[in-house]
């Protein structure tokens, strides 16, 4: 008997495996049929994703072949009742596992018969002929009907997509903007504090209209409102007193006294840290001889001159302190200094706050962005023209001099409308001119040799420029740690965009600056 | 389980048993030309113990097989030609007055020729349903009651009859239950030409074919109980049975053509004689088991007697042939 059962075992596995054959040849009509007919009914209720749903007509499929085949899964008896039809056995197999346990003399006469048999028999005959051959042919002309569908275009389905990308365009903003609001709640020193609360109050409302807006369009009406609201929190008079705070700076730097430390950060614009010079130099007034306190008072009368056009009340206190000075009245003098730096500080508050607002537009721009497109998408897809747009228009003026004393001055707008919208832009330009600041380094020749080929240029770690005017290539190299070129990319990139991210400046001017250091990057 | 290994029933080993079968044909076939099948049958009806109705036109060799199946098998022969006037006293015997030496005169009985072991019924549809019947009774129980006491008929008893399919007029067509008790009925088809001029070289000339005893009755009884021992595999069971039910009109499976030409299907005596008779096809085929085919091969000869046809089959011509092999054909297609 045990020669039938190993045979009836060899049958079984041919059995299972044809089986296994043709319940995945099922299965895979299943899946596609269902995958097929899903493709089909996408195109009137559309949904998307329409991978989990096509994953499951997938999944439904291996379930029923799983399942069909398990079910199919032969019993000895009919194995042996296969074997015998297929392979001719007459019976044999089926009647000596039926009487396997029975002792008379034909019962064990037909189990020899039967092993004597089944060393003649073929177990390939087993199942000829019966590949699925129909069901997989029909099983690829679903995948084949279902593929088609689904490369096809489906507008319906086109519609939801664009809604869903509005949505999640719509989701981030409203997070983005939330983010941006906590970001910029925190009040800097010399700042108006109502006019940060009103930044805040301002990107939290735009947050909460973002997400509760019902549609793309809605919330980029929203983002516009709210750059509108922060564009009027903005002081134009900062940047005119920046530049006469500057011009004044170059004034007391003029002369190498004590006043020319506080010039000198003023010249870079460094409010805060001339403001705190000025106190310092208040606090040396009385130590100070008579003749360096009429020369600094001839400073500050300069310094006030400068500032005049553009900073009347720093203009005011320096004329004061050199006023004071003049007349020999140290704690007068002291008292305008630091009244003086004082104004600084404010400055400096005020143009953080500027920076911090100008971040935010900019941040909104970059928001808007995405879903104006869903927004244009959406439209285009539902094929409406709108008859009616936004208009909404944004414009700062920028000036700044640099270098010979030539101004260059820039205005600057965005106007971004939809429809029928409108931008407007308003640009300002101011130049002056300025001493300018010359940029210092160079290495030492250390008998480093040149780079070339592919070896990596190094450059000093020490790559801010800290050079005078007067010292413009001058200063002597230093044996100072090496740091990698690609890296000092990165670092003087990640300076550039956080100080562009901080104006107002078109998207072109700022991929361009992104540009120009990629270019030097590669 | 029943029996050990060893022990062979009756002492008759298959080897034997094909080698009789084979010999018993080969004999058989010397005198019988282009029966071979008929010949066959006629041997399993008789290794069954069961009772054969022959059916043919006159001059196919119907009595000359029963005759030399007397001869081969070493069994005492009858022949009793069926008429209208045949009584069954006739058949089964009567008492007689007698006197013995002392003048004495009583009734002694007079055997009929069915004591005897095998029984040539000729034309057994030209009888009158009374003599009919006391044969029928006689094949059944194996006994003949005359008067008032019963009397057992010789072991074995087989009864061959014999009807003429053609010659209808003035026949008593024997009664379903009757015709019921046959095993087999036998159809003996018309010799081709080959046969037929084999036939005249055998009987036309000079020499006569000799047929020699090569078996006797207790040889028979013997392979007998060997057949009753070959295993049936349930499936096999399953379709004999459900072959049987197939040729009931009423029952679910029934095919088309019995729904509408059979007025009443096989009794289950045609289930017994379809596993009897494939396990003495599958002995005889070399096997110690019953296949499907070996119920199928058997089925026209057990059932065309135990289907019954309306007049609807009569006058569409079909015969219980067609309606069995559609039964055949169906069953094997549902399984």
């Amino acid at each position: 008997m045990t020669g039938i059962r190993e045979f009836l075992g060899r049958a079984r596995t041919r059995i299972l495996g044809r089986r296994a054959v043709t319940w995945a040849a099922r299965g895979a009509l299943v899946g596609a049929g269902a995958a097929a007919v899903s493709e089909l009914a996408f195109r009137q209720w559309p949904v998307d994703p329409t991978w989990p749903v096509l994953a499951a007509c997938a999944l439904t499929g291996v379930l029923v072949a799983a399942t069909g085949w398990v079910r199919a899964w032969p019993s000895w008896p009919e194995v042996a009742r296969l074997a015998d039809l297929n392979l001719g056995g007459k019976e044999r197999l089926a009647t000596a596992l039926e009487y396997s346990t029975f002792d008379g003399y034909l019962p064990a006469r037909q189990r020899f018969d039967t092993e004597r048999w089944i060393a003649t028999a073929d177990l390939k005959a087993l199942l000829p002929g019966r590949w699925p051959v129909r069901v997989a042919a029909a099983a690829v002309a679903a995948f084949l009907i279902a593929v088609a569908l689904a490369l096809a275009p489906n507008p319906a389905l086109d519609r939801v997509r664009l809604e869903h990308q509005a949505q999640a365009a719509q989701q981030k903003a409203a997070a983005d903007v939330a983010k941006l609001a906590q970001q910029e709640a925190t009040a800097r020193a010399g700042e108006d504090p109502a006019k940060r609360q009103a930044l805040e109050q301002a990107l939290q409302k735009a947050a909460q209209a973002v997400k509760n807006a019902p549609d793309a369009t809605s919330a980029v009406a929203a983002l516009s409102q709210a750059q509108n609201q922060i564009q009027a929190l903005s002081d134009p008079t900062v940047h005119t007193r920046q530049q006469a705070a500057s011009a004044a700076g170059q004034a007391l730097a003029s002369q190498p006294n004590l006043a020319q430390k506080a010039g000198q950060a003023l010249a870079q614009q460094d409010n805060r840290g001339a403001a705190q010079q000025l106190q310092q130099l208040g606090q040396q007034l009385a130590s100070m001889s008579a003749t360096d306190r009429q020369a600094l008072a001839n400073q500050l009368a300069q310094a006030a001159q400068a500032a005049q056009a553009g900073d009347p009340k720093l203009a005011q206190s320096l004329q004061q302190a050199a006023d004071a000075l003049r007349s020999g009245d140290t704690a007068a003098a002291q008292a305008a200094l630091n009244q003086a730096a004082q104004q600084l500080n404010q400055l400096a508050g005020q143009q953080q706050f500027e920076g911090d607002a100008a971040q935010a537009i900019n941040r909104l721009q970059n928001d808007k962005t995405p879903l104006e497109q869903a927004a244009q998408a959406e439209q285009a897809a539902q094929g409406q023209g709108q008859g009616q747009g936004q208009g909404q228009g944004q414009g700062r003026g920028q000036g700044q001099g640099q270098g010979q004393g030539q101004g260059q001055g820039q205005g600057q707008g965005q106007g971004q409308g939809q429809g029928q919208g409108q931008g407007q832009g308003q640009g300002q330009g101011q130049g002056q001119g300025t001493g300018g600041n010359g940029s210092g380094g160079g290495s030492g020749g250390n008998g480093q040799k040149p780079a070339a080929g592919n070896d990596k240029v190094y450059v000093p770690s020490q790559s801010q420029p800290t050079g005078q005017g007067t010292q413009v290539g001058s200063n002597q190299g230093q044996d100072s740690q090496l740091v990698p070129y690609t890296q000092v990319i990165a670092d003087y990139k990640a300076q550039a965009v956080d100080q562009v991210d901080r104006q107002v400046l078109p998207q072109s001017e700022r991929d361009l600056v992104q540009q120009y250091f990629s270019d030097l990057g590669s | 389980m029943a029996r050990a290994a060893t022990e062979i029933p009756g002492d008759m080993k298959p080897e034997r048993f094909q080698e009789l079968a084979t010999t018993i044909e080969t004999e058989l076939g010397k005198v019988m030309v282009g029966q071979a099948e008929v010949i066959r049958l006629v041997l399993m009806a008789m290794i069954a113990g069961g009772h054969v109705l022959l059916e043919g036109v006159p001059g196919l060799g119907k009595t000359v097989l029963v005759r030399s199946l007397g001869g081969v098998l070493h069994l005492d022969f009858a022949r009793v030609q069926f008429t209208p006037d045949l009584m069954p006293a006739d058949i089964t015997g009567t008492h007689i007055v007698t006197e013995d030496e002392s003048g004495r005169r009583r009734f002694d009985f007079q055997a009929g020729p069915l004591f005897t072991n095998l029984l040539l019924a000729d034309e057994i549809n030209r009888a009158t349903p009374k003599t009919q019947s006391a044969l029928l009774e006689a094949m059944q129980e194996r006994q003949v009651t005359v008067g008032d006491r019963t009397r057992a008929l010789p072991d074995p008893f087989f009864v061959l009859a014999t009807q003429n399919p053609i010659e209808l007029e003035g026949t008593y067509p024997l009664p379903e239950a009757q015709l019921d008790r046959f095993f087999f009925k036998i159809v003996v088809p018309f010799p081709d030409a080959e046969d037929l001029a084999e036939i005249a070289r055998r009987t036309t000339g000079a020499e006569n074919a000799e047929l020699r005893p090569v078996a006797a009755g207790d040889e028979l009884a013997s392979m007998a109980a060997l057949a009753r021992e070959v295993p049936v595999a349930t499936a096999v069971m399953e379709r004999a049975v459900q072959i049987v039910l197939g040729t009931h009109p009423d029952r679910e499976h029934a095919p088309e053509a019995v729904r509408r030409y059979v007025r009443w299907g096989s009794s289950p005596r045609g289930l017994q004689t379809l596993i009897l008779g494939g396990r003495i096809r599958a002995l005889l085929d070399g096997r110690f088991n019953v296949a499907h085919d070996d119920v199928a091969a058997v089925a026209p000869a057990a059932l065309r007697h135990r289907v019954f046809l309306n007049f609807e089959a009569d006058a569409a011509g079909v015969g219980s042939d067609q309606v069995v092999s559609a039964v055949l054909e169906s069953v094997a297609q549902r399984q």
